[in-house]
């Protein structure tokens, strides 16, 4: 059932990215919802969900961008399995930790991924990174916390805990 | 602290270490291959999402993207129509200086901003520039010859009877054989008609019509246009006199006032 709803949530993710996210995006930052499931599965479904939902995102994205195939699964997969690690040391249900942990590992994963697709040249990437990452790590931090805070209160009826 | 209660299990470990090799796999092979893998788990696994996305995001896309660029058309259209209007006022204001310069007489710019038709022809409406005075009688030419004159005022601006209107009349002369006539706009076969010329005056084909001086109106000399076809009237008493105006008044967008 969980998994169900995870591949129900990769869906409505990436159909996000590929429709609201370009017109939701403040001065070229854009939220990375994505990653930010990731996360969440990270930390509320072990290290089992966030690895699995990472390589799913993954793969998906991948596809997307078949040359570098592989690269978004396997850092997502890292992304997820650090963000189970995390969950059995943090405050899981706290919102502020919660952006913190989603500011570090998206900061984390653009800075791979950068280092990456410019053939290993650090100041390529770190030029690369600057640009996009910040305030892409800022925007996702603010909205995936909000949007888990709030989603659940939309729905009568609903526990006002999104994850007991 | 809602903290997770268990460390990752042997079970974790192993679905990790899969993932990192299915990636590193994926990622260590040749460029063909990833795009085949990739083209091929779009087609089967993922395909589900395929279908979604594609229903979802495409016409959303498309219509933003649509409307963009239609906005986009339009900003370039019209700056394309701007840089075309202000090529020909560049070229149209440099003729105009040539001639303003070559002219012996102050001659006031005026552009027009408007024309109006009554009964008997065009009308224009000029807006001297630099606040001049025009007033009733003020010879209006272009820079290829004569337009008209002002008949009346309206506050800054002036109203100039062209060439094209039946109630201007103006005495020219045929430059080459002095012939004197009085010229007039002939509505119906759309020239300016030169009549009083007598018919033993000789009267050649193509010649230059100018402004005779004569009437106290317009200065003498200042051409009109060329004669295009030459006639006996049925009285045989003068010619009939037909002139293509210089001026292409249906078009004239800036004019010089002849100032005293």
């Amino acid at each position: 059932m969980i998994a169900l709803r995870y591949i129900l949530a990769s869906f409505v993710v990436l159909l996000l990215e590929g429709t609201v996210v370009n017109r939701i995006a403040v001065g070229g930052a854009r939220p990375d919802l994505g990653l930010a499931l990731v996360v969440y599965a990270g930390l509320f479904h072990r290290v089992r969900g966030g690895v699995l939902v990472g390589l799913l995102i993954g793969l998906l994205r991948g596809c997307a961008e078949p040359e570098w195939m592989g690269l978004e699964a396997l850092l997502l997969s890292l992304v997820g399995f650090v963000a189970g690690v995390a969950s059995t040391t943090v405050n899981r249900g706290h919102p502020l930790v919660q952006a913190l942990l989603l500011a570090l590992l998206l900061g984390a994963h653009d800075l791979v991924r950068a280092f990456v697709v410019t053939s290993a040249s650090l100041p390529r990437a770190l030029g690369f990174w600057w640009h996009s990452a910040p305030p892409a790590a800022v925007y996702t931090a603010f909205l995936a916390p909000l949007a888990v805070w709030l989603l659940p209160r939309l729905w009568p009826g609903r526990s006002r805990h999104v994850h007991a | 602290m809602r903290t997770g209660s268990e460390r990752p299990t042997l079970a974790d470990w192993a679905i990790l270490a899969g993932a990192l090799v299915l990636c590193i796999g994926l990622l260590s092979t040749s460029r063909a291959t990833r795009i085949t893998a990739a083209r091929y788990l779009r087609d089967t696994l993922f395909r589900p999402y395929q279908l979604v996305l594609a229903y979802g995001s495409c016409p959303v896309d498309a219509y933003g993207e649509i409307e963009t660029l239609r906005e986009k058309l339009a900003t370039a259209v019209l700056e394309r129509a701007a840089v075309a209007e202000a090529r020909s006022e560049n070229a149209r204001l440099r003729e105009m200086l040539a001639f303003a310069e070559r002219s012996p007489r102050r001659l006031v710019p005026a552009r027009i901003v408007g024309r109006t038709q009554d009964r008997f022809g065009e009308t224009l409406i000029a807006e001297p520039a630099g606040g001049a005075r025009p007033y009733p009688g003020q010879t209006v030419v272009g820079v290829s010859g004569l337009v008209g004159c002002v008949v009346g005022l309206q506050g800054e601006r002036c109203l100039v009877r062209t060439l094209r209107n039946g109630a201007l009349q103006v005495s020219a002369r045929v430059a080459e054989t002095r012939s004197v006539g009085l010229l007039h706009w002939h509505a119906r076969e759309g020239r300016l008609a030169l009549t009083g010329v007598p018919i033993q005056r000789p009267v050649p084909d193509g010649a230059e019509v100018i402004t005779s001086g004569e009437g106290m109106v317009f200065p003498p000399g200042l051409p009109i246009g060329r004669i295009v076809s030459v006639a006996d009237d049925s009285t045989a008493l003068v010619k009939r006199i037909r002139v293509a105006p210089h001026m292409e008044l249906g078009r004239v967008e800036e004019v010089f006032l002849i100032g005293e």
